[in-house]
């Protein structure tokens, strides 16, 4: 028999509470039964319920960078093959970069929740699966010219038919996929969640009825739409304007560039990318939702940084997108987009915050490393004898704030995601870390100085190994803010066995750019040494605590030589 | 919150057979057409987006600040 749930304030706390735990335990579930570390290490994934019309009414989101493809995949798809499309058991699987999703390796799965033959929502989860085939182990193809190169494309397909495998599906897409089992372990992590979440669902209904579930879900959403409106509505109305450089495409050495003007007017904000570049030929391209989950980031950073407003669909409605289609925010078809995601998204948030920086200049941060540092590799284990493949990111800095230094060896700030333990590293795949921890002198000196970067170095231990990589910001490092210093931008090296020196990728392989290529085979006993990029500082170095500096040079984090040079250390020390 | 203002707009259906692998995006925001279109006349002819929403944007911002959108052009 159903409670009694009145649906004041105590009561939508309730709820919210009950729908973010569902959100929650799927986020579990993900966790503890895939099989790809980039899910049960990285948690690259996000876990979400929704209502009938694709509404965001909870989530568990663990990657920011899919917020924009949350709220419109699920809504496209409705728009696309109707409510008819969905049957109960049935589980959809969705890729597409060109209809809502944030680039091919990201799958959205959901599942329909239906009363009787009412449906009524839908759980829903994104992953980014480590392998999803295309020209490169791990399917991060930097010289990647066009989407089929980047791996299986699939528009929304059922995975799962009434509760039965669609075997068709299935085999298409183990048949492309470089690491099968992993792929087969790692959607049924995804279906075991989505079915989890229906059940808490139906359980929830049970407990509370329908009626009240749905009613009091629409109220949260308009709850927080009006309070993120308050917030909104605090800022200073204007127009804010900036502009950043990305240093090239992968392909090409070229640079481009990305403009944004910020408008707030009342409650309400305008993010208009109009007079960016057309899109790229390399795969720094990013799709619509991309630039939406970059907008929303940096506008939650200014209106609600400690994440007091339930995040559901009613945060999304004050904030406007405008994304030129065929821009590198906005890419068409078939222009490739994966590293769009990963790389460009972060810039994007650095490029809106410093936009913001004139309207709540006590709320930015400066730039961040900016880069997902992605590693891709790939071969057959000589343990094994079976093909592995993986996807690999590390910690970069933070860029400093008016009130904080930035956090050290942070996944960026769009994906939250963890690292993957040495450990768990070493049993999996044929490679020896070295040597792994935070870069001394990588990080912006300021008043409150940027995040420093990590270093790591990786010995090839199999008869060989096949390597892609896209990290950015190694031309073009992070920039302080008011006053602040730039950081230390990236930097990728290979030593060959038996030589003394670590070298470049472009000097000793002729790959077009240092730091993004594609299927570069190193051999036992190689080694593979990168840096991350540091984060910008925020305000002039000199009015830095002296404590501080101190405390930085004993630890190792700024040399003494980098001290004197940037804070005047020395010279107080005298 | 911007006054309100009049929407002339109405909805159309798109013909989408399901082996079309077409993608169109709205010419003011950006976003995903699917089988229905907003239309309205934005003054240099009708255009077609994502939906109401978009009228009102084109109307209150885009116009403004970049003048009449052709059919069909690119922004």
């Amino acid at each position: 028999m159903s409670r009694k749930l009145e649906l004041d304030s105590v009561g939508l706390h309730v709820l919210h509470n009950a729908l973010s735990n569902i959100a929650a335990e799927m986020a579990l579930v993900m966790m503890k039964t895939s099989y790809s570390t980039i899910f049960n290490e990285g948690l690259d994934f996000s876990t979400v319920l929704l209502d009938r019309e694709g509404n965001l009414i909870a989530e568990k989101n663990y990657t920011p960078s899919m917020m924009g493809a949350i709220p419109n995949t699920v809504r496209w798809t409705l728009e696309e093959f109707g409510e008819e499309f969905f049957e109960p058991g049935d589980i959809v699987i969705h890729n597409d970069p060109y209809r809502g999703q944030c680039h091919l390796p990201e799958h959205m799965a959901m599942m329909p929740i239906f009363r009787e033959d009412e449906l009524l929502g839908f759980a829903g989860n994104i992953g980014h699966v480590a392998e999803v085939g295309g020209k490169a182990p791990g399917s991060f193809a930097s010289d990647a010219t066009d989407v089929y190169q980047e791996g299986l494309r699939l528009p929304p397909v059922k995975l799962f038919e009434r509760g039965r495998y669609n075997e068709q599906v299935w085999r298409i897409i183990l048949a492309n996929h470089r690491t099968p089992k992993n792929t087969w372990g790692d959607f049924h992590a995804m279906a075991g969640a989505l079915r989890v979440g229906e059940r808490r669902v139906r359980a929830l209904w049970d407990r509370y009825d329908v009626e009240t579930v749905t009613r009091g879900a629409a109220k949260l959403i308009d709850y927080s739409e009006r309070r993120l409106r308050a917030e909104i509505a605090k800022l200073p109305d204007g127009s804010y304007e900036s502009s950043t450089v990305v240093e090239d495409d992968g392909v090409s050495a070229d640079p481009f560039e990305v403009r944004v003007k910020i408008v707030i007017r009342g409650d309400e904000v305008i993010a208009d990318f109009t007079g960016s570049s057309p899109q790229v030929r390399g795969p720094m391209n990013c799709t619509f939702v991309v630039a939406a989950s970059a907008v929303y980031n940096a506008t939650f950073c200014v209106t609600d940084p400690q994440t007091l407003i339930p995040r559901n669909s009613g945060c999304y409605r004050p904030i406007r997108i405008i994304a030129p289609p065929g821009s590198v925010v906005n890419v068409r078809h078939p222009g490739p987009s994966v590293g769009g995601n990963t790389d460009l998204q972060p810039k994007l948030i650095d490029l809106l915050l410093a936009a913001l920086h004139d309207a709540v200049p006590e709320r930015v941060a400066a730039s961040s490393g900016g880069s997902s540092s992605n590693l891709l590799f790939g071969g057959v284990h000589p343990r094994s004898g079976r093909y592995y493949s993986n996807y690999h990111f590390d910690g970069m800095g933070a860029g400093g704030t008016s009130h904080a230094d930035g956090n050290d060896g942070e996944v960026t700030r769009h994906s939250n995601c963890r690292n993957t333990p040495v450990e768990v590293f070493e049993s999996r795949y044929p490679l020896l870390n070295l040597n792994y921890g935070l870069a001394s002198d990588s990080c912006g000196a300021g008043r409150h100085r940027g995040g420093l970067a990590t270093e790591r170095t990786l010995r090839v231990l199999a008869p060989e190994i096949t390597f892609s990589a896209l990290f950015d910001r190694c031309k073009i490092p992070p920039a302080g803010l008011a006053g602040g210093l730039s950081a230390r931008g990236s930097e990728l090296l290979v030593k060959r066995k038996g030589e003394s020196e670590f070298r470049r990728f472009d000097e000793i392989f002729g790959v077009a750019s240092p730091t993004k290529f594609t299927n570069v085979v190193l051999r036992e006993g190689d080694e593979l040494r990168y840096r991350t990029a540091g984060g910008g500082g925020f305000g002039d170095p000199r009015e830095r605590d002296r404590q501080a500096v101190r405390e930085d040079v004993e630890e190792g984090y700024v040399s003494r030589e980098a001290a004197e040079r940037d804070y005047g250390y020395a010279e107080e020390a005298e | 919150m911007t006054a309100e203002i009049q929407l002339t707009g109405r909805w159309v259906e798109r013909e989408l057979a399901w082996n079309d692998t077409d993608v169109l995006n709205c010419p003011v925001c950006g976003r995903l057409i699917t089988r229905r279109a907003w239309a309205f006349d934005a003054g240099a002819g009708e255009l077609r987006v994502h939906g109401p929403d978009c009228e009102e944007l084109y109307l209150t911002y885009w116009k403004p600040t970049y003048g009449l959108m052709k059919p069909n052009a690119d922004h």
